[in-house]
C-alpha cells in the first residue's frame, strides 16, 4: 500500500455514480478507516477521488473515537450528487452534520433492551 | 531505548491517572484582564525598553540543532543592510507573548436527542479539518454515549488541534515538568528560568490557567532569588516587570536596576507602576526628557554594530577624542543629564508611601550617586586635558 | 478451518507452516477456494434468522421514511449552495461585460503588437550581423581557397620542371645499347669496406665470386 496525497489520484467519469464511504485502512485486528469519495464500481483499495477525512473505531486514553471530517468537501460532493454508505451516513448523522441515521437508533434501542434484560436477569437471580 | 520507553509509559500513566495531578497554585494571580494594558503602545514600549536589546544574548547560542555562522566578504553597504536586519531579527526574536485573561469554559449545546441514548459505548470527537481555517476557528463538536451533541471543552479543542495540526515543540502530553511539582522545583532552584518559561510559552495557550499560574510561579521565586539578570534581553523580561508591577513588588528588580546603572530603566518601572495602578503623578514629562536624551534599544544595539567594524584610527578620525573619552568612561553627557532626571524621579518615589524597601533603596541610590560623581569629574577632568569644551 | 491433509492447497502455504505435521495449519489470507464443497458439520446448518417484531419494523418503517425526507431536502440545499458557489465563485473562470472583454482583447492585441515590435527589432539586429558574420566567412573562405589552388599549381610545376630534369638520364631505345655499352665496359664494384679517413679497400674481385661459387660445389659434390 503506497500512499497517496489526500486530494486523491483516482480517475473519473464527470457522470459516474460517486459514493462517501470507508475504506479500511489499518491492519489485523486494528481498524482505521478513512472517508474517501471515490466511483462507487470500484473496489475500496483502488486509487480515491479524494479524502475528506478519517475515523478511529479504537477509543484512545480518554475514551474518546476520533473522526476528522473536512466538512467543506463533503458538502460539495454531496452537493454534488455523491452517494452515502450506511456507516457513513450514520457517522455524518452523528457528528450533526445529516439528519441521525435509522440505524442509529435501532443500535441504540436494542442496546438499551439489552442492558435492561441483563439488568433484570441479574435482579432475578440474586 | 527502555528509557525511552520507560518515559513514555510514564507520560502514559500521568494521563490515565484518574485525579491527575496539578502544580500547586501561585499566591499571585491576576484579579482583572490585564489584556488592555498590556497591548497599550505605551506599556509596550515601556517593557521593550525595560528589556534592552543586548545582541550578544539575543543571537547567542541555544540547544539547537544548527549553531552554525556563515562568513561573508560584503561592501560597506551590505553591511549596513545585514546590520539593519539583524536588528530587525533581534526585535522579532524579543517579541512578549501576550498576557491575557483566563478564558473560561462555557458549554455549548447544540442538541440532546434522549432517544440516542446508549447508541455507542463511548463518546465521539468529530473535528472539522476543512482546509485553510485558523486553529481558533477549528469547530470541535463531541456526541456523548447519551446522545447530547455539544461543543467540546478548550482542553479537548487544544488536543485535537494539536493532533491534526501539530504545532512544532508542543508536546501531545503535559511535559511531566509541568505536572510535577518537585521536577519544577529542582528546575527553578536551578535558575532555569527562560527554560521553563520558553516551554510553557509553546506548551500553553496564553489563555490558559496554567499558563498564568506557571508564570506566576517562576516570578515569585524569581523576586525571592533576585536573578534578574537572567532575563534580561529575553522576550520573558516585560511580562515579569509588567507581572511585578502589577502585583505591587517592583522594589526588588528596581534595586537590581539601580545597582547595575540602568537608572532610566528603573524610572520606566515606576512610570509603569504609577500607570497601571492610577496614582495622580505626572511620569509622561519624565519619560519624555529621558527619551529625548537617549536612544530606544535598537538605535542604540545599531550604533554599537556600526561602531564594533570601526578600526581605532577610523574611530579617532571620525567622532574624534570627544568619542574615545565617551567609550572610556561607558557615559556620554546625555546620559549624565538623562541620570539626573531618573534619580530625581526615584528619589520622589523612595519618598512616597508606594515603595515598600526603602532603606535598601536609598542605599543603593547613596552607593550610585557617589560612582557617578567620581565618574562626572573623571569625565569632565578627560575633557579638559584634551582640550574639548565642557558645557 | 481447514487442517493437514488437503491436497488441494498450493505447496507455499503448507511450507510456509513449518516442517513438521502437527503444526501444519492454514496460512490467514488463503482463503477455502469455491469448488470445495460445505464442510461435513456444517452440512446440514440452517442460519438462524434474525427475528424482527411488526413493532419494531413499522416503527423502523417511520424513521427511515422520516429520514429520507430530511436527506433529499438536505440535499437539495446543499446543491442549490454548489450551484449557487459556482456562479458566484471566481475560482476558475471570470465573468466580464463584452466592453470589458473586448478592451480587453484589444489590451491584449497591443501588447502582442508591442511584443511583437520588440522581438523584430532584435531579429533585424541579429540578421544583420549574421550576414555580416556570413559575408566576412565567406570572403574568407573564398581567398583560402585561392591560396590553396596557387599552392597546388606551384607544386604541379615543380613536379614537372624535375621530372623534366629527371628525364635527361633515361634509358631510351635509342641510346639502350649505348648504355649496355657503357656499364659493361665500367663495371662498378661495390663490394668494398670504408674506414674513417673515406679510404676505400677492395678486397676479392666481384666478378670472379659467382664464378668460384658456380664451378666448385659440383667437384664437392663428387668427391662426396
Amino acid at each position: 500500500m503506497s500512499l497517496t496525497p489526500a486530494s486523491g489520484i483516482g480517475r473519473f467519469y464527470k457522470q459516474s455514480a460517486k459514493i462517501i464511504r470507508f475504506v479500511r485502512q489499518g491492519c489485523t485486528n486494528r481498524p482505521f478507516y478513512h472517508i474517501v469519495v471515490m466511483e462507487r464500481r470500484k473496489n475500496q483499495h483502488q486509487p480515491v477521488i479524494e479524502q475528506v477525512g478519517s475515523y478511529d473505531p479504537l477509543p484512545n486514553d480518554f475514551n474518546e473515537r476520533l473522526v476528522a471530517l473536512n466538512t467543506e468537501r463533503i458538502r460539495f460532493w454531496l452537493g454534488k450528487g455523491a452517494h452515502l454508505s450506511v456507516p457513513a451516513a450514520e457517522l455524518l448523522g452523528i457528528a450533526g452534520l445529516l439528519p441521525i441515521h435509522p440505524r442509529t437508533y435501532m443500535t441504540a434501542w436494542r442496546n438499551r433492551r439489552k442492558a435492561a434484560d441483563e439488568a433484570q436477569a441479574e435482579a432475578t437471580s440474586s | 531505548m527502555s528509557l525511552f520507553r520507560h518515559i513514555r509509559s510514564l507520560n502514559a500513566l500521568q494521563i490515565l491517572r484518574p485525579g491527575r495531578r496539578h502544580l500547586s497554585t501561585a499566591s499571585l494571580q491576576y484579579d482583572q484582564d490585564p489584556q488592555p494594558l498590556f497591548t497599550d503602545a505605551e506599556t509596550q514600549s515601556l517593557l521593550q525598553s525595560m528589556t534592552q536589546l543586548q545582541l550578544d544574548k539575543v543571537f547567542r547560542k541555544r540547544t539547537v540543532p544548527d549553531n552554525s555562522t556563515e562568513m561573508k566578504f560584503m561592501t560597506p553597504d551590505q553591511l549596513e543592510k545585514e546590520f539593519v536586519q539583524a536588528i530587525e531579527k533581534a526585535r522579532h526574536l524579543l517579541q512578549m507573548p501576550p498576557i491575557v485573561k483566563v478564558k473560561v469554559d462555557t458549554e455549548r449545546l447544540i442538541s440532546k436527542d434522549a432517544a440516542l441514548k446508549d447508541f455507542a459505548s463511548t463518546k465521539y470527537v468529530f473535528t472539522d479539518i476543512t482546509y485553510g481555517l485558523p486553529q481558533s476557528e477549528r469547530k470541535v463538536v463531541v456526541r456523548e454515549s447519551d446522545g447530547t451533541l455539544a461543543y467540546a471543552n478548550l482542553e479537548t479543542v487544544k488536543r485535537m488541534n494539536q493532533l491534526y495540526f501539530p504545532l512544532e515543540g508542543r508536546k501531545s502530553y503535559i511535559p511531566r515538568m509541568f505536572t510535577d511539582e518537585e521536577l519544577l522545583k529542582s528546575a527553578l532552584d536551578t535558575h532555569k528560568y527562560e527554560f521553563i518559561l520558553d516551554r510553557a510559552t509553546v506548551q500553553y495557550e496564553p489563555y490558559e490557567p496554567e499558563f498564568h499560574n506557571i508564570l506566576s510561579r517562576v516570578f515569585e521565586h524569581l523576586n525571592e532569588s533576585k536573578q534578574f539578570d537572567l532575563l534580561r534581553s529575553t522576550r520573558h523580561f516585560g511580562p515579569m516587570a509588567f507581572f511585578y508591577a502589577w502585583h505591587r513588588c517592583i522594589d526588588d528588580l528596581l534595586y537590581d536596576m539601580i545597582r547595575r546603572d540602568y537608572l532610566h530603566n528603573a524610572a520606566e518601572l515606576i512610570a509603569l507602576s504609577y500607570k497601571i495602578h492610577k496614582i495622580p503623578l505626572d511620569y509622561r514629562s519624565t519619560l519624555e526628557q529621558i527619551s529625548a536624551l537617549r536612544s530606544t534599544p535598537a538605535e542604540k544595539a545599531l550604533e554599537d554594530l556600526r561602531n564594533s567594524i570601526q578600526a581605532p584610527e577610523e574611530r579617532q578620525r571620525v567622532g574624534g577624542i570627544e568619542q574615545e573619552i565617551h567609550l572610556a568612561i561607558g557615559k556620554t553627557e546625555n546620559d549624565f543629564a538623562s541620570d539626573e532626571i531618573c534619580l530625581k524621579f526615584i528619589e520622589q518615589y523612595i519618598a512616597s508611601e508606594h515603595a515598600l524597601k526603602k532603606v535598601q533603596l536609598e542605599l543603593a541610590i547613596q552607593t550610585l550617586k557617589e560612582v557617578n560623581l567620581e565618574k562626572l569629574q573623571l569625565f569632565k577632568g578627560l575633557k579638559k586635558a584634551h582640550g574639548v569644551n565642557v558645557n | 478451518m481447514l487442517r493437514a491433509g488437503c491436497q488441494l492447497l498450493g505447496q507455499a502455504s503448507v511450507a510456509k507452516t513449518g516442517s513438521n505435521n502437527f503444526a501444519l495449519e492454514f496460512v490467514r489470507w488463503r482463503r477455502k477456494p469455491r469448488w470445495l464443497p460445505v464442510a461435513k458439520s456444517k452440512l446440514f446448518r440452517v442460519p438462524e434468522r434474525k427475528k424482527q417484531t411488526e413493532e419494531e419494523r413499522t416503527e423502523l418503517m417511520r424513521l427511515h421514511n422520516q429520514y429520507k425526507t430530511q436527506l433529499r431536502s438536505v440535499r437539495q440545499y446543499l446543491r442549490e449552495e454548489v450551484i449557487r458557489y459556482e456562479e458566484t465563485s471566481t475560482a476558475d473562470h471570470i465573468v466580464l461585460t463584452p466592453e470589458q472583454e473586448e478592451a480587453e482583447f484589444q489590451r491584449c492585441l497591443d501588447e502582442n503588437a508591442a511584443w511583437n515590435a520588440a522581438i523584430a527589432k532584435e531579429r533585424e539586429i541579429r540578421l544583420a550581423k549574421e550576414r555580416d558574420e556570413k559575408v566576412v566567412y565567406v570572403q574568407e573562405r573564398l581567398e583560402a581557397k585561392k591560396l590553396r589552388d596557387e599552392e597546388r599549381l606551384e607544386r604541379a610545376n615543380a613536379r614537372v620542371l624535375h621530372e623534366i630534369e629527371q628525364s635527361k638520364t633515361f634509358i631510351t631505345r635509342e641510346n639502350l645499347d649505348a648504355a649496355i655499352e657503357t656499364a659493361l665496359a665500367n663495371p662498378v664494384d661495390h663490394n668494398f669496406a670504408i674506414d674513417m679517413g673515406g679510404n676505400l679497400y677492395y678486397g676479392r674481385n666481384a666478378t670472379q665470386f659467382p664464378q668460384e661459387t658456380t664451378n666448385e660445389p659440383p667437384q664437392q659434390a663428387l668427391s662426396n
